[in-house]
């Protein structure tokens, strides 16, 4: 769900305008964080064959630390897609449904996804008590920034997934559903 | 317990419920129907699963088409081809298949592909009086070779999750991929030769010269590509990050990329990535739980009682995967069945890189096959023409894929020859 697409013709208390406002420099600081990550994890994997190539020697750091910060592409990307109800979804059934129909399909698939995060924000945080103070071996960075990502992660998607199930499923605003939509995958 | 997985995964992933989440419930109800059910192994394997270096080539891949049509290099490989070819009668079909093989070969994605070439190619070739349908199935049956030509980011995601070799995937993509192109530019002379289309005015020798200086720096991207890869110079992985830089710097020379566009083309990769990556971490849980399951023992088991021929074996799950990418998208077919797959394949002497090619193919033609071919969908929100209006024009197409996959199917040496030649 893009909070930012919200239509602003209606009139809103300044409570609501300014949570809206809030929730649109979270948006943007999400997607400029993981596009810094991205674009970090260009330069640390580029330097290193290039080194490798020109010098015959690479960073050793260089392939861990482009791993954690994949990791937190992967799940921060994850969030973008659920907000945007991006996720792969085989609708060839599901799509004839309508209105209230329709709104059933999202409370029923939002729940299934909340309850898997669940499993998984669950046994991150086993993980993370178990491998607290356990350094990544090479770049000695907590091996926990990488559990984080997932736990983080899976905990904001299941926010998104309450909070759309309530506003389209519950409240069957669906004039406010994304598109979804996703670019070049295939 | 392969029935209690297929049937778990089906339901849900036709109940709508998003792939990713489908593959931990059915991962989750394999491992508790063994006693083994626990978060911490969810948890483990799907960062696992993203911890990988080998993935990280995709967002590279990604990133590198996103760069290569916000920057301008689409918009000089189109002028490129046009300058030499465009003058021929029906001049610009064999432009949207030469530009499409370049494409091809410096993106990993069908999709990417179609949408670049028919933003460009259909408004030239209908302004040109060439029929729209024809024109954009052209473009979608020229999208597909995207994933077939390296870097092909379904090949990616094949070898990660089976354990073939991604470069090994890539060199025996090649050759079909070109056949593919070379199929489509014999069909389209057949199909429009009675119509009447203009053609482009013949380019003359400066004009060439020019189009070619101006496309040079792009057109030999795929070359570094395939070169570096064959002589081992870098992985997959790195190919990715070079690609990317390589042509964030000649779109830098071409002076369109401006910041906010490149900001644009980082958070569409990190949304497509974040899909594709949350997708097939999730599938490495339950590539996990069928691995403890014996889930491919049992189905080599009941295959083998079958045939053992692998030439049958081969036509009988060509078969089922063709049906599999009537009904689902690329990246969670090959993510659900190559693991399930693979051991039946290797118990019968089948050359894994061989059928991740194949595999590869037959789900590339899925994706212009209706009710769900994403290629389709792209080609007709390009042209406004309805899915039913396209699917008559690409059937000339289509039927000539199917049959290129029933010929490599019997005969696999059109792949391995030259795989192992280039490999």
């Amino acid at each position: 769900m893009s909070l930012e697409d919200t239509p602003n013709t209606e009139v809103v208390s300044p409570s609501v305008a300014r949570l809206r406002q809030i929730l649109k420099v979270i948006n943007l600081g999400l997607r400029l964080a993981v596009s810094a990550a991205i674009v970090a994890m260009v330069t640390i994997v580029f330097m290193n064959a290039l080194l490798r190539y020109v010098f015959r020697s690479g960073l050793t750091w260089s392939e861990e630390a482009a791993r954690y910060l994949f990791v937190w592409v992967v799940f921060l990307g994850a969030i973008v897609a659920t907000q945007e109800r991006g996720h792969l979804a085989v609708d060839l059934f599901t799509s004839r449904f309508k209105g209230i129909g329709h709104r059933g399909v999202i409370i029923f698939t939002n729940l299934i996804f909340i309850t898997v995060l669940g499993f998984l924000v669950h046994g991150l945080w086993l993980l993370m008590e178990l491998n607290a103070g356990v350094p990544a071996p090479v770049t000695g960075v907590p091996r926990n920034t990488m559990y984080m990502a997932g736990f983080a992660g899976s905990l904001v998607m299941i926010g998104i997934l309450i909070f759309q199930s309530i506003v389209l499923g519950i409240l069957g605003r669906l004039e406010n559903e994304p598109r979804g939509g996703t670019g070049a995958i295939e | 317990m392969i029935w209690v997985f297929l049937g778990v995964l089906f339901l849900f992933l036709f109940a709508g419920v998003p792939v990713a989440a489908a593959m931990l419930v059915a991962a989750s109800v394999v491992l508790a129907s063994l006693g083994l059910f626990d978060t911490q192994v969810l948890a483990e394997n799907i960062i696992n699963g993203a911890n990988n270096f080998a993935l990280m080539a995709i967002p590279f891949f990604i990133l590198t088409g996103e760069i290569m049509n916000a920057g301008g290099v689409s918009r000089r490989i189109v002028d490129f081809a046009s300058a030499f070819v465009g003058h021929i009668r029906g001049g610009l079909g064999y432009v949207t298949v030469i530009t499409g093989i370049i494409f091809a070969g410096i993106s990993g994605s069908a999709v990417a592909d179609t949408a670049a070439l028919g933003a460009i190619l259909i408004p030239m070739m209908v302004a040109k009086g060439y029929k729209k349908d024809k024109a954009t199935a052209l473009v979608g049956a020229t999208g597909i070779i995207g994933t077939v030509i390296p870097p092909s980011i379904p090949m990616i995601l094949f070898g990660v999750i089976s354990g073939v070799s991604v470069t090994g995937l890539f060199m025996s993509g090649l050759v079909p991929g070109l056949i593919m192109g070379l199929g489509l530019m014999t069909l389209w002379r057949i199909t429009t030769n009675r119509e009447h289309m203009e053609t482009l005015p013949k380019a003359s020798r400066s004009e060439r010269l020019s189009a070619f200086k101006s496309s040079f720096w792009a057109l030999l991207l795929p070359m570094i590509i395939i070169v570096g890869l064959r002589g081992g110079v870098f992985t997959p992985t790195e190919a990715g990050v070079v690609a990317a830089v390589y042509a964030f710097i000649i779109s830098l020379f071409y002076r369109e990329l401006t910041i906010p566009k490149v900001i644009e083309v980082l958070i569409s990769t990190a949304k497509t990535t974040g899909v594709v990556l949350f997708l097939a971490a999730a599938a490495m849980v339950s590539a996990y739980a069928i691995t403890i399951a014996q889930i491919p023992q049992e189905l080599s088991m009941t295959l083998m009682g079958l045939t053992t021929n692998p030439t049958v074996m081969m036509l009988l799950i060509m078969a089922f995967l063709f049906l599999v990418g009537c009904v689902m998208d690329m990246t969670p077919a090959i993510l659900i069945f190559a693991p399930v797959l693979l051991p039946v394949v290797n118990g019968l002497g089948i050359d894994p890189i061989y059928f991740g090619v194949m595999m590869v193919i037959n789900l590339s033609v899925g994706l212009i096959t209706p009710p769900v071919g994403t290629v389709l969908y792209v080609a007709c929100g390009i042209s406004k023409l309805s899915i039913v209006q396209l699917s008559k024009a690409i059937w000339p197409y289509f039927t000539f894929y199917f049959g290129l996959l029933l010929m490599m199917a019997i005969f696999p040496p059109i792949i391995m020859v030259p795989g192992q030649l280039l490999r």
